[in-house]
Formats: C-alpha cells, sequence, structure tokens
C-alpha cells in the first residue's frame, strides 16, 4: 500500500468494491429462493388451491378439472421449478383469482404502497432523528427521560391498535383527517403516523444512543478547539459520525417497513401491494401471493445493498479494508 | 507582559477537585512546560484556558488572563473566537484527534473558514500551505486523504497544522509526542520549536516526560494531584529541585551514564 501509485489504488478499491458487491448479490439470490420455497410450502399448506380456484361450492369433477388444468396434481417440487423458472425468465406468471398477469397487478398497486411507505419512512427520520439529536443534548434532564418512556410506549403499540385509535380519535371524534382509503395526501397522513410511530421511539433512541457516544470523543473536542460554532461542531462532526450505525439499521429496517405496510393498509383499506395480498391470501391466490412476497424480498434485498454502498461511501476507512 | 496567566484556577468534577490553585504564565516566543504524572489535572488545566472543561467540570475559582482580558468576562461566541484564531490546541492522539470521514484537507480548511471570510476554495490553498509548513510530502495530493490513510506521525503534523492555521499567539501542546514512535518525536519536537520561532508563538507544553521537558521548555511548573509543587526556571530545576516530589520525578528519569538495579519509583499522590 505505501508504494502504490493512486492510480493503483483505485483499482484495488474498485476490486475490493466489486467482490464485495457480486458476494451480496449472490446471497441476495439465495435469499429470494429461500423466500420463494417456504412461502410457496406454507401456502400449498394452507388449502387446496384448486378447490380454491374451482369456487367452494364446485363440485369434485370441476375441481379436478381445474387441477389437472393449472397443473396443480404435479408433485410440489416439480410445481416450485417451474415456477422458479418462469420467474427467471422475469415471468410471474398469473393471478388464479383475476386471471390478470401478477406483474400488472402488482405495478398498479405499486405507487400507493411506495408513497405509504415513504410516508412512514419520513416519520420515522423527519421526527426520530431530530429528537435523538435534541435529547442527547438534553442529556439526564426531565425531558431526555419523558421522550425515553415515549419512545418505549410508541415502539411498544401494535400497529393495528393504533391504527384503530387514530381512525377513532382524529377522524371519527374530530373529522380533521379522512378515515382511510386513498383520495388525496390528507389521506396519507393517517396511516402514515400508524406505520411510522413505531420507528420514530426507535430512531430516537438509536440516534439518541449514537451521539451520546460521539459527543465526548476527541475529534468532536477538536472541531471546537478550532474554534467552529456549535451548529458546525454538531451537525458535520459529531452527527456525521453518529449517523454510521443508523444508517445500517435502516437499511436492516425495510423488511420493518414493508411488514408494517401490510398491517397499516389492511386497517386503512389503502390500495397498496399490502391490502391486495391479504386479499389474495383467502383466495389461495398463489401466484399473487408469491409475486407479491417475492417482489418485497427483492426489495429488502436491494435495499440492503445500497445501505451497504451508501456505508462504503459514508465511511472512507472501510473502503480501505483487506487493501494493506 | 505574560500572555497567558492563571492565577489560582481551580477545576472541580461535581465534589472532587481536579485542580486546586494553579499558577502558571507564558510568554511570547517562550515554552512553560506543565510536568506531572498522569491524572494529576495538567490535561484538564490545558481544557480550562481553551475553555472546553467537559461536563459536569467546570472552573469554580481563579482567574484566567489572556493577551490581557480576563477570559471569564468574556461571552461563549468571544471565547469560541479565540479558540483555534488566537489559541491553537494540540492533543494527544492524533487519530482520535481528528474526524474520520472528512479529509485532512478540508479539517484544516474548516480552522482557515471559522475564522475569516473566504471561500471554500481559498479556504483549501491556505490548508495545503498550513499542510506543506508542518512538512507534509505532496501536500495537494495528501490534502485529499483521510485521517486513516496517513502514518501516526503525518497525523500529528495535520494536527499541528489545524492548530496553528490561524497563527495563535498561544499554542498549548497536551503529549504531543506521547502516543509516537520514538523515532518521529524528536521530529515532531524540531516542528513545534521551529514553529514557535517563526510565529513567536508562546507554547504550553503538557507533559510527563522529564527528557521533553529539558530539551524544550524556559520555565517548568511541577504539578501533583491538582496542586502546584515547584515553579522553575528549567536549568534550575534540573540543578537544584526545592521540592521532594521533584526529586523524586527526576530520580525516575532512566539515565544512559549510570548503571541501576531498578528505576525509582514515585509514590503515587493517591498512594
Amino acid at each position: 500500500m505505501i508504494n502504490a501509485t493512486d492510480k493503483q489504488l483505485a483499482w484495488r478499491r474498485a476490486g475490493v468494491l466489486g467482490r464485495r458487491l457480486s458476494s451480496r448479490l449472490l446471497w441476495g439470490a439465495v435469499t429470494l429462493l429461500c423466500t420463494t420455497g417456504i412461502v410457496f410450502s406454507l401456502l400449498n399448506l394452507a388449502g387446496d388451491p384448486a378447490q380454491a380456484m374451482a369456487g367452494e361450492k364446485a363440485d369434485k369433477k370441476t375441481v379436478e378439472q381445474v387441477r389437472v388444468q393449472m397443473g396443480f396434481d404435479r408433485p410440489l417440487p416439480v410445481q416450485l421449478a417451474k415456477y422458479v423458472a418462469r420467474v427467471a425468465r422475469g415471468d410471474l406468471g398469473e393471478s388464479s383469482f383475476y386471471r390478470r398477469p401478477v406483474a400488472e397487478l402488482l405495478l398498479q398497486r405499486l405507487p400507493f404502497t411506495i408513497a405509504l411507505a415513504l410516508g412512514g419512512l419520513l416519520v420515522w427520520v423527519g421526527i426520530g432523528v431530530p429528537v435523538g439529536v435534541f435529547t442527547a443534548l438534553r442529556r439526564d434532564t426531565w425531558i431526555d427521560r419523558l421522550v425515553l418512556v415515549l419512545a418505549v410506549l410508541t415502539y411498544s403499540v401494535p400497529t393495528f391498535w393504533l391504527g384503530r385509535m387514530l381512525q377513532h380519535a382524529l377522524a371519527y371524534r374530530h373529522a380533521w383527517f379522512p378515515v382511510g382509503s386513498f383520495g388525496g395526501p390528507a389521506n396519507l397522513v393517517l396511516p402514515s403516523v400508524c406505520l411510522g410511530l413505531s420507528g420514530v421511539g426507535y430512531y430516537a433512541r438509536l440516534v439518541h444512543t449514537n451521539m451520546v457516544d460521539v459527543l465526548p470523543s476527541e475529534y468532536v473536542r477538536t472541531a471546537r478547539a478550532k474554534g467552529l460554532t456549535e451548529w458546525v461542531v454538531l451537525w458535520r462532526h459529531a452527527f456525521r459520525c453518529a449517523m454510521l450505525p443508523v444508517v445500517t439499521v435502516l437499511g436492516l429496517d425495510a423488511a420493518r417497513l414493508l411488514g408494517g405496510v401490510v398491517f397499516t393498509e389492511t386497517i386503512f383499506a389503502w390500495p397498496g401491494l399490502g391490502s391486495q395480498m391479504v386479499q389474495a391470501i383467502p383466495n389461495l391466490d398463489i401466484p399473487l401471493v408469491l409475486g407479491t412476497v417475492l417482489f418485497a424480498a427483492a426489495l429488502v434485498v436491494v435495499s440492503n445493498i445500497v445501505v451497504d454502498l451508501l456505508y462504503f461511501w459514508l465511511d472512507p476507512r472501510l473502503r480501505d479494508e483487506g487493501l494493506v | 507582559m505574560a500572555l497567558l496567566s492563571v492565577r489560582g484556577l481551580r477545576v472541580a468534577f461535581r465534589s472532587t477537585v481536579v485542580v486546586d490553585g494553579l499558577d502558571l504564565d507564558v510568554s511570547e516566543s517562550r515554552t512553560t512546560a506543565l510536568v506531572g504524572e498522569s491524572g494529576c489535572g495538567k490535561s484538564i488545566s490545558a481544557l480550562a484556558v481553551m475553555g472546553l472543561v467537559p461536563w459536569p467540570g467546570e472552573i469554580i475559582g481563579g482567574e484566567i488572563d489572556f493577551e490581557g482580558r480576563a477570559l471569564s468576562q468574556l461571552t461563549a461566541d468571544e471565547r469560541r473566537r479565540l479558540r483555534g484564531r488566537r489559541i491553537g490546541l494540540i492533543s494527544q492522539d492524533p487519530l482520535a484527534a481528528l474526524n474520520p470521514v472528512h479529509t485532512v484537507g478540508a479539517q484544516v480548511a474548516e480552522a482557515h473558514l471559522a475564522h475569516g471570510r473566504m471561500s471554500r476554495r481559498e479556504a483549501w490553498s491556505l490548508a495545503v500551505e498550513a499542510l506543506a509548513e508542518v512538512g507534509i510530502p505532496t501536500p495537494a495530493q495528501r490534502a485529499h486523504d483521510y485521517p486513516h490513510q496517513l502514518s501516526g506521525g503525518q497525523r500529528q503534523r495535520v494536527v499541528i497544522a489545524m492548530a496553528i492555521a490561524c497563527r495563535p499567539a498561544l499554542l498549548i501542546a497536551d503529549e504531543p509526542t506521547t502516543a509516537l514512535d520514538v523515532s518521529v518525536q524528536a521530529q515532531i519536537l524540531d516542528l513545534l520549536r521551529r514553529l514557535q520561532a517563526e510565529h513567536a508563538m508562546g507554547l504550553l507544553l503538557i507533559t510527563h516526560d522529564l527528557g521533553v521537558v529539558a530539551e524544550m521548555a524556559d520555565r517548568v511548573t511541577v504539578m501533583r494531584g491538582g496542586r502546584v509543587m515547584e515553579e522553575a526556571d528549567v536549568r534550575q530545576l534540573y540543578a537544584a529541585p526545592q521540592h521532594a516530589y521533584t526529586r523524586a520525578l527526576l530520580a525516575a528519569v532512566p539515565r544512559l551514564d549510570r548503571r541501576r538495579e531498578r528505576l525509582a519509583t514515585v509514590e503515587t499522590s493517591d498512594a
């Protein structure tokens, strides 16, 4: 490393990044494969897809006809392999209930889910992070303790209960917000709060802990010794370093966000992917449920890779790992 | 007139007094060494001068005069404007003192930006100049490096570049060579001496290394358990130490010209 030129170093860095990225992609593929297998097995355990497709009152003959027609009579591993092969070609199949391509159904609902997830994320980060910074600066005061209690409370409240309470208090008792469904930006407020509130307390505490770790560190003192204003010391020096672990957790929490989306969409009749999937389960609409789960799993894998790359960019020390 | 004059300084952490009646003077172009074992209150005294005593510590008595002004009379913002501009601080561990996520050039440029009206580009070129001044080779390239990419000696040079960026009148060096290899220590001391001569800075050198004191200091203050044991001219101190503790400290220094079975030990203050 000592004798390497800057250009050689840049190449080696690119190599490290490339290896890291390819191993992440490989693990991502394995994750998706396992997810598909598990969900596929669970759905087949839950009921008879042929019966569900033919209708509850259909006679035996019709059900058997559907079974053969749809290939439900083949052994499960064969069905699974066929499904995986089709997905690998980019085809998610056709919904057995709506009789339309799964990809089309997903894309139709996707914008609503994205809007809700971003709303929830905004509540997590937009409230949680400033509160965490603030309480770190007011450490061990009454307001810090109050926020701690509130954080534990909001973190512990289940989404479905919170959703109902928000609807009751802010949409029914006081008609400040629409109860549910989609109409305009105002419709997004309650679902976003419902989805995001549990994360607010969590992120406030996470940011608090990391700030409290970083604030007494020597480089923060050096920044003050240079005569920088408290504002610059706080954000450019302390906050920037305190956010490194927070970003990691955010990436891992993409899964939690999507899980919360399923509950929230159902409570608020939000026309997104989650509510569509919840409706598809009793219909035993295997292609649609599988497609949705696969899509969500892919989102989690991608968000983890993005966070990994982001971390690489945020923490310069990582770029030189394994170079010496 | 003394550049820095400390009289009867007392610092306490809650009910524990860690600095108890410190008197200290630093003159322009001169070096005052503050000597003592770890935990005797010397670093906290330096931070008190900077106005950076960490919570829950606080100054409970005494007066610190800098360039004829009582620091206790200044507002928080006036004190901030003294830091970095009139008083520079070099701390012990250069890796811990540098922010790992910013380039060293940016960290030096920041000191310029904090105290002068200039563009980022101007501040950057001043930072490159400062890095050159402290003896970093190819400073224009190294300015883009992050602290972890530099060697220990280079990091300490960067810390020094930050401290002297705005040409302070007083430089406080808190154990500037303790974390470095022996071979690098001498280079850093040479650099400090050169910078002091060029810019006529007063230097407050905090150390437990009596070898460094002999080489650098004009006057010496010996501290123990938060109190001053002895204050003297450096030659006088080595020739005729007045206080028993100073004699014990000097006896504990290993010497090449004498054979000894064991090094002498010093009774610690809390024993």
